[in-house]
């Protein structure tokens, strides 16, 4: 799916979701397509996300943080994954330390 | 109905992505193991609590029973708890197995002698307390005896003489 499908889409509901709004709501913000959309798509270049984790991780909430990590399965999935460098990969580790201790607790990121 | 919460979808889904990414992959293991804090989380999820072990027991009797609306929450989350189980101990056979350095790294800590500590307690309550009708039938489909080992989800054999599923 290109990303001019995903912001077709998202224009498309707008006005459905605008109805009764007087303000626009910033539906088309980053953080609105990690929360709405970002969870069902399928990239073949996940190196952005993981840019975006190690630069953001200490700002994302648990939804944005539940739509990566559900891209990043979908997109990772029985494929083999390279050219991935090792700082990419800086948020990942903590995350996952932090998501680990915090799993049985109401715990925030 | 209540789910298990965002954090937690998060972090199965961050495991499984964790392991996706270390299949093959020496390189990505040691550059989520520049020190040995993430496999000690690992450890600590896989020796906690023991009782978790047996939640795979009560994951296939509840599937033969209709949960009621009380249960439902109570089973999601052991459910929850054994996928972050078995998604743990995934990652960490990933991490000792593609990489020589980071199971140097594993083996120079007390880590692998915490987990054997904790399966040699698990064989030892097993082989004490084995449920008779666990011990006891015969696979239809392979003919194998169930009399010596306890039948485990690794048979996937489906049909079984003198045990009621």
């Amino acid at each position: 799916m290109s990303v001019s499908k995903i912001l077709k889409s998202e224009l498309q509901s707008l006005p459905a979701r605008t109805k009764d709004v007087k303000t626009l709501p910033e539906v088309l913000s980053a953080r609105q397509l990690v929360d709405n959309t970002l969870i069902d798509l399928v990239v073949t270049d996940i190196r952005p996300i993981f840019i975006c984790l190690a630069k953001f991780h200490e700002i994302l909430s648990w939804r944005e943080l539940k739509s990566i990590a559900g891209c990043l399965e979908q997109s990772t999935q029985g494929r083999n994954i390279s050219g991935i460098a090792q700082t990419d990969l800086n948020g990942l580790d903590s995350v996952l330390q932090r998501c680990i201790q915090d799993f049985n607790t109401e715990g925030c990121l | 109905m209540l789910t298990i919460a965002d954090s937690q979808k998060a972090t199965l889904g961050l495991l499984r992505v964790s392991i996706n990414l270390t299949n093959s992959n020496g390189e990505v293991c040691e550059a989520l193991n520049r020190d040995t804090s993430l496999v000690t989380a690992l450890t600590d999820i896989i020796t906690t609590d023991p009782e978790h072990y047996s939640h795979a027991y009560h994951q296939e009797k509840d599937a033969q029973t209709v949960a009621s609306a009380e249960d439902a929450p109570e089973q999601e989350e052991r459910e929850a708890n054994f996928d972050l189980l078995l998604l743990s101990l995934g990652l960490m056979i990933n991490f000792v197995q593609e990489s020589g350095k980071v199971k140097e790294m594993v083996l120079s800590t007390d880590l692998p002698g915490q987990i054997n500590l904790l399966f040699e307690k698990l064989i030892a309550r097993d082989v004490r307390l084995r449920p008779a009708f666990l011990t006891s039938g015969i696979c239809k489909s392979c003919a194998g005896i169930f009399g010596s080992s306890p039948r485990t989800s690794y048979h996937s054999h489906s049909e079984w003489k003198g045990i009621s599923r």
